[in-house]
């Protein structure tokens, strides 16, 4: 009982993890080990063979194979450094989904870090996409319905696509058993930046459910961690988690701030306006008026408003043919007006057209003297005019330079409110809810 | 230095010796059985009786980072990982690490496929009669308790493989423990506990969160080929 150790005490596992070199016992491939005690099978590179390490460091054919080794768009055991962390590219597994009889596969790499566990790197290969992601730490609560929601952490995952994924080949060392057939369920939903994958396998011993949060990659980061030959493959698609370019708040604000901006000055330019009358008179139809009118500076640009309103008129119409003749240069501005009314009782009911009074607006006409000469005509049809009023207002404000930049302001966010949704179409066009999800 | 005098103190005051070799053996707070440092014997303590159960313990490098009797800090506790249960099931092996807390409570770190959870034990009764069957369990089910939604991510009837250090109850070759891990919609983790019966009503529940190594600070860690060698934690 009380005698003394003999030895040391044993510490366990005190020495370095040891990776492995060793031969594929099917092909005779070598196989290296890198996934140190946490590997739960391997699958030789060259001939597909999976194995599973033994306690005496042997390796047991799990599943025999004699398929080619398929070039994946990165190498099995590079190294690249993502989000802080240096990883190691342990296994591959190709995977692929038919849907509609369109088959879309996809390369999975399974990146290792002894402290930092295993997180995927994901390559489509149907639109050169990237992903990254690692296990959930949690599950996410799904709200059904027509188109599911996952709620995790106060984010709405929108349900994109669900489909039975099936392996199509594998190599390397993974921590479970990942054989060529294997088909699991994939539902992804998508909270850009961020989606979620649960995956459902039914196996012999009950359901596995694995929860994934990933997230979109540039190709070029992947290539400039990884060291990817030449350029990484284009990327054609829109990647389900991507955020919208397009989703931007400066339009609106810009927009607003324009707006204000507008309103601010189109206040200032109609205070700014004189708005003076500078003619109002009342003539005979049939007669011909000839005026000395005189407003605004000598040389000064500016607007004449002409309104003519014809009195006691109804089923008729009065027209006046105003001229304006500048006293120095004989330069003459003219214009025509026409105003009638009209009006009557069909099916029992009054009914009344025709415009009276009528206004036309002239710019840029300088101001000084003129000589002013109006020709009024009235029919003599119906009940002709009694008289015809016509007033002048010099310096008005001018509708059109008010309501052109408004068009303007609201055509940016317009615009790009069209280009955001059209980079939704794009983004769920690959759903399960094609058109139908834009946020 | 200074803890690891004064658990060979408690120790030989104790009296507690390995039956095989005779070197003291540290059994510390409710730990009931423990595997001798020198010569790998599962000793148990029941009362004041010492029972050998022999050289059972067959540790699997299963690739983990963690060692016995580092030291980390959970939400602020430090804490030192006293003992190692391996377990191995269809998915593979597992090891649940038990920690003693420095304020002398206990929790569970589960390791499998380097994701790693610190659980506690909580009072058995906030969940007593809510808890289905352990043979009604399946992956993918929704579960509430403790106030939270909890979705079933794995159920085990896992066979003992090995141990090292303490363990608060007898491991030995032939058990089998049963329990269900649970995660929850905000990210807290569930372990039910049946023990080496699953027809039982009232598993015991341990409640946590998911950790990773670098936020509980554990070292020292495994040191692996290839690979830097872990570095001490820069903040105490």
């Amino acid at each position: 009982m009380n005698q003394a150790p003999q030895q040391a005490p044993t510490k366990l596992f005190r020495e370095e993890g040891k990776t492995g070199a060793i031969e594929c016992p099917a092909c005779g491939a070598p196989i290296t080990l890198r996934g140190f005690g946490g590997v739960e099978q391997v699958a030789c590179a060259y001939c597909g063979t999976v194995c599973t390490p033994e306690s005496d460091g042997n390796l047991e054919i799990l599943q025999a194979a004699e398929r080619q080794r398929q070039k994946s768009v990165l190498d099995l055991h590079a190294r690249g450094t993502l989000d802080g962390h240096e990883w190691e590219i342990l296994g591959i597994v190709w995977r692929e989904i038919v849907a509609d009889g369109v088959r879309y596969p996809w390369q999975e790499f399974l990146l290792f870090n002894p402290y930092q566990g295993y997180r995927w790197l994901i390559y489509q290969m149907s639109d050169g996409c990237w992903s990254i992601g690692g296990p959930l730490l949690g599950a996410p609560e799904i709200e059904q319905g027509m188109q599911p929601v996952a709620l995790w952490q106060g984010e709405r995952y929108k349900h994109f696509s669900s489909g039975n994924a099936r392996v199509t080949y594998v190599e390397g060392e993974f921590p479970w058993q990942v054989f060529v057939g294997d088909t699991a369920q994939a539902n992804d939903y998508v909270c850009p930046p961020s989606m979620l994958s649960i995956e459902v396998q039914q196996t012999d011993h009950g359901a596995d459910v694995n929860f994934t949060q990933m997230r979109q990659i540039e190709p070029a980061e992947v290539w400039q961690a990884f060291g990817g030959e030449g350029d990484p493959p284009t990327k054609l698609g829109v990647h389900p988690a991507e955020p919208n370019p397009h989703k931007t708040k400066f339009y609106w604000l810009a927009g607003a701030g324009l707006f204000v901006a507008w309103i601010v000055m189109m206040i200032v330019y109609v205070s700014g306006r004189q708005d003076k009358q500078v003619f109002n008179e009342v003539i005979e139809p049939g007669t011909v008026l000839v005026e000395p009118l005189e407003f605004g500076e000598d040389g000064k640009k500016g607007t004449l408003e002409f309104e003519l309103q014809a009195l006691g008129m109804d089923n008729s119409w009065a027209y006046a043919e105003i001229m304006l003749v500048d006293v120095e240069t004989e330069e003459a501005v003219g214009l025509g007006l026409e105003v009638d009314a009209w009006s009557g009782v069909s099916g029992g009911e009054a009914w009344r057209e025709g415009t009276n009074p009528r206004s036309k607006t002239v710019g840029g006409v300088e101001g000084g003297k003129y000589m002013l000469q109006v020709d009024a005509k009235a029919d003599s049809k119906g009940n002709p005019a009694d008289s015809l009023r016509l007033t002048i207002k010099h310096d008005v404000p001018l509708g059109r330079y008010m309501f052109l930049p408004f068009l303007i302001i609201i055509a940016f966010p317009l615009i790009n409110l069209g280009r955001m949704l059209a980079f939704e179409t794009k983004r769920w066009a690959n759903s399960d809810h094609a058109t139908s999800s834009w946020e | 230095m200074q803890p690891v005098h004064h658990d060979q103190q408690q120790a030989a005051e104790q009296n507690i010796h390995c039956p095989e070799c005779g070197a003291p053996v540290q059994f510390r707070g409710t730990a009931v059985s423990a595997v001798c440092d020198y010569c790998d014997s599962t000793v148990v303590r029941t009362g004041v009786d010492i029972e050998l159960i022999g050289k059972v313990s067959a540790l699997t490098d299963n690739g983990t980072p963690i060692l016995l009797n580092s030291k980390g800090k959970f939400d602020g506790l430090p804490f030192v990982v006293d003992g190692r249960l391996q377990v191995q099931y269809e998915r593979g092996i597992w090891n649940e690490w038990f920690l003693s807390f420095a304020d002398g409570t206990v929790g569970w770190l589960a390791d499998a496929q380097n994701q790693f959870a610190i659980v506690r034990p909580v009072d058995p009764n906030q969940i007593a009669g809510r808890v289905p069957p352990f043979a009604e369990l399946s992956p993918g089910q929704n579960l509430h308790m403790f106030g939270r939604g909890v979705v079933v991510v794995d159920r085990r009837g896992a066979a003992y493989k090995g141990a090292e250090g303490m363990l608060p109850f007898r491991a030995e070759p032939g058990m089998t423990f049963y329990s269900a891990d649970l995660r929850g919609h905000e990210g807290s983790f569930v372990t039910l506990d049946w023990g080496n019966d699953p027809g039982h009503q009232e598993p015991i529940p341990y409640l946590g969160r998911a950790v990773t190594l670098a936020e509980i600070g554990l070292f020292p860690l495994r040191r692996f080929e290839g690979w830097p060698p872990p570095k001490p934690p820069t903040t105490a």
